[in-house]
């Protein structure tokens, strides 16, 4: 099983590296990092960044634009799979040397996720060799392998768009519905939900409770510095704790809906991570006064932020490969 | 007697649409026959032939490929029989080379021999001109022959061929037919293949089976289909004798069958071979035999005679 396992998996592998698509794909990514680098405007956090938070930051506020260059070459590189085999009408050869179903998808898609990660990981790589020309950065191997690190969300996300891409690819008979399955569930959903989800949850656990007066904080503003204090905690009364419950069910009830895209995930991992270096600056900023001295990023607690959603990327790609094998395997019109 | 295809009630009911693509079929093909399965768009053809390379699951029923059983060991019958599919799909990116050595390798057929083995054969096809085009440069005739190549990389013992005509020129068509004839007279092979188009398959085929809606209406050699059918349907003979009015008269008063007079030919449907008769009778009148034959049917108008229910 194996060794034909791995000879699919060779030569799919081998034709789509050597596919015109998989250039494609890197100038996507290439063009996604120029447009996140200049939608950015990086160049302006220049002076008040540490150099590893700037590192960070610069790699992941392109995150967005990354997020959509995998969506791209997921769907270039995956969305025929099977679709495509059907249309060229080669499945049927394929099917009759000594080779299973199993073998062939598990062996096809796989060589899909391999490209497409390593499109995926070259894409982080020039981003950080980029990050660190356009700064002059010389950044401490710890941060640059963290910052390597950072790039699994991308990764992962790649994965779980190949893998859905495979999945609708296998229930399609045309490659053009497979991509617009794909299109509609991890592009259109994500947003929708977005917006949906508050709604929705509204819906689904009633009206909030009238809302109590909140508790402000002071702040002292001059030119150059905030300070926020702390303001005095004043015993809970029962409206806020019946507002607390409410607003707890309400977010519990939102944010599983919104889960329900891969997107959402993707971009919260972006999101973390981005703002993980953010909120480190800030500090750095106001403690010393001074942009130029490094900090200590904090990536235990970026990680502890991002593995429910790493944990859900996950998810969203073996399933979804699973499920494409299983019906793979169950089609019988798929060659007759 | 041994055969390379036995199949017991063998039955295909796809679940879309319940339909019962194959049903009941007994099929049975001797060794180092050349089998036409004969039917029309839909008849199941297709859905037999993948049946039989354990591409498909039989809904009931089974049967021995090249000795394997169909379902438990259609990996070994995939690894001993050749098939080529209807259509010629091809990897149109890959190099006419290395579409046969990713066939060689999904064979497990070892890199050094699949590549000596690869430019023997496309040499002997006279493809080897053409070994680094892509196949989706090659003309349909080339597609074809490439495909056979690739049947015969495993040197299997039987070759499958799903409407392999389909879409040729008269030339390539005819091409593939004296291919089909050196590779089952000189190397033994046992061949099997779909067609609808029956005027192609005259002369070519040792055995045929007819579908129909998925049942084998009938199959066997040739010549004892045409004697089955002939003893079914009657005998018609053709004579020209001079004086055709005395012959026609005579043949008509001692002769107990149907005769008739057309153009010139006296036209006798009987229940047997009477030849021998109707040449003494006329003989012994002194009338002058010019020609007297059996009308022996073609596949095609058994197979109408078949399709219609006329038999």
């Amino acid at each position: 099983m194996s060794s034909r396992l791995f000879t699919i998996y060779k030569w799919s592998l081998f034709e789509s590296i050597k596919s015109r698509r998989f250039l494609i794909v890197m100038v996507a990514y290439g063009l996604s990092i120029v447009m996140g680098m200049l939608a950015q405007g990086l160049g302006s956090f220049k002076t008040t960044f540490a150099q590893a938070s700037l590192l960070l930051h610069a790699v992941y506020s392109s995150g967005m634009w990354v997020t959509f260059a995998t969506v791209f070459g997921a769907l270039i590189l995956a969305v025929d799979a099977i679709s495509g085999e059907r249309e060229k009408r080669t499945l049927p050869l394929v099917l009759s040397q000594p080779i299973t179903r199993a073998e062939f998808i598990m062996g096809k898609s796989l060589a899909i996720i391999t490209a497409l990660c390593l499109a995926t990981i070259t894409a982080h790589v020039i981003l950080i060799l980029a990050a660190i020309s356009i700064f002059q950065l010389t950044p401490p191997p710890d941060i640059l392998s963290a910052s390597l690190y950072c790039a699994i969300p991308g990764l992962l996300f790649a994965t779980t768009v190949s893998s859905l891409s495979i999945l609708f690819s296998t229930l399609s008979r045309k490659t053009i519905s497979a991509l617009m399955a794909t299109l509609v569930f991890v592009i259109a959903i994500g947003p929708i939900l977005n917006v949906c989800a508050p709604l929705i949850a509204s819906a689904i656990v009633g009206p909030p409770p009238e809302r109590p007066v909140q508790p402000g904080y002071v702040v002292i503003t001059n030119t150059s510095v905030n300070v926020s204090i702390p303001p005095i905690q004043p015993p809970e009364s029962e409206l806020v704790k019946e507002w607390k419950q409410w607003y707890s069910r309400y977010s519990a009830v939102r944010d599983a809906i919104s889960a329900i895209s891969p997107f959402y995930h993707a971009e919260q991992c972006f999101h973390i991570v981005a703002f993980g270096a953010s909120s480190s600056i800030e500090v750095s900023s106001f403690t010393e006064g001074n942009s130029s001295t490094e900090v200590s990023i904090d990536f235990a607690t970026i990680i502890d932020k991002t593995a429910p959603h790493l944990l859900a990327l996950i998810v969203y790609t073996v399933v979804p490969f699973l499920l494409a094998t299983v019906s793979f395997m169950k089609q019988e019109e798929a060659i007759a | 007697m041994s055969y390379v295809v036995e199949t017991w009630e063998l039955t295909k009911v796809f679940k879309k649409g319940h339909v019962k693509a194959v049903d009941a079929v007994n099929l049975r093909i001797p060794k180092g026959a050349i089998y036409g399965l004969l039917g029309h768009n839909g008849a199941g053809k297709t859905t037999l032939l993948h049946l039989l390379m354990g591409m498909l699951l039989p809904t009931a029923g089974g049967g021995t490929v090249v000795g394997y059983d169909m379902v438990k060991e259609s990996s070994l019958v995939r690894k001993s029989v050749g098939f080529m599919p209807e259509n010629y799909g091809l990897y149109d990116y890959m190099k006419v080379d290395e579409f046969l050595e990713y066939l060689a390798d999904l064979n497990g057929i070892p890199r050094s021999a699949a590549k000596t083995t690869i430019r023997m054969l496309l040499e002997e096809f006279n493809l080897w001109d053409h070994h680094s085009k892509k196949c989706g440069q090659l003309s349909r005739g080339m597609r074809q022959k490439l495909l056979v190549i690739s049947m015969l990389l495993k040197e299997p013992e039987l070759l499958i061929m799903d409407e392999p005509t389909l879409g040729l020129d008269p030339l390539a068509a005819r091409e593939f037919k004296e291919l089909i004839v050196r590779l089952s007279a000189k190397e033994g092979k046992t061949i099997i293949f779909s067609t609808h188009l029956l005027q192609e398959i005259g002369g070519l085929c040792s055995h045929v089976g007819i579908m129909y809606m998925g049942k084998l209406l009938i199959q066997g050699e040739v010549e004892n289909i045409k004697k089955r059918f002939l003893k079914k349907q009657g005998y018609m003979i053709t004579v020209e004798a001079h004086p055709l009015d005395e012959a026609y008269k005579l043949l008509g008063d001692q002769l107990q069958e149907q005769v008739a007079l057309n153009r010139g030919r006296i036209l006798i449907y009987a229940h047997s071979d009477v030849r021998e008769a109707i040449f003494d009778l006329l003989a012994s009148h002194g009338i002058k035999v010019r020609d007297l034959h059996l009308e022996i049917p073609s596949l095609e108008q058994i197979f109408h005679k078949y399709y219609r229910g006329e038999c």
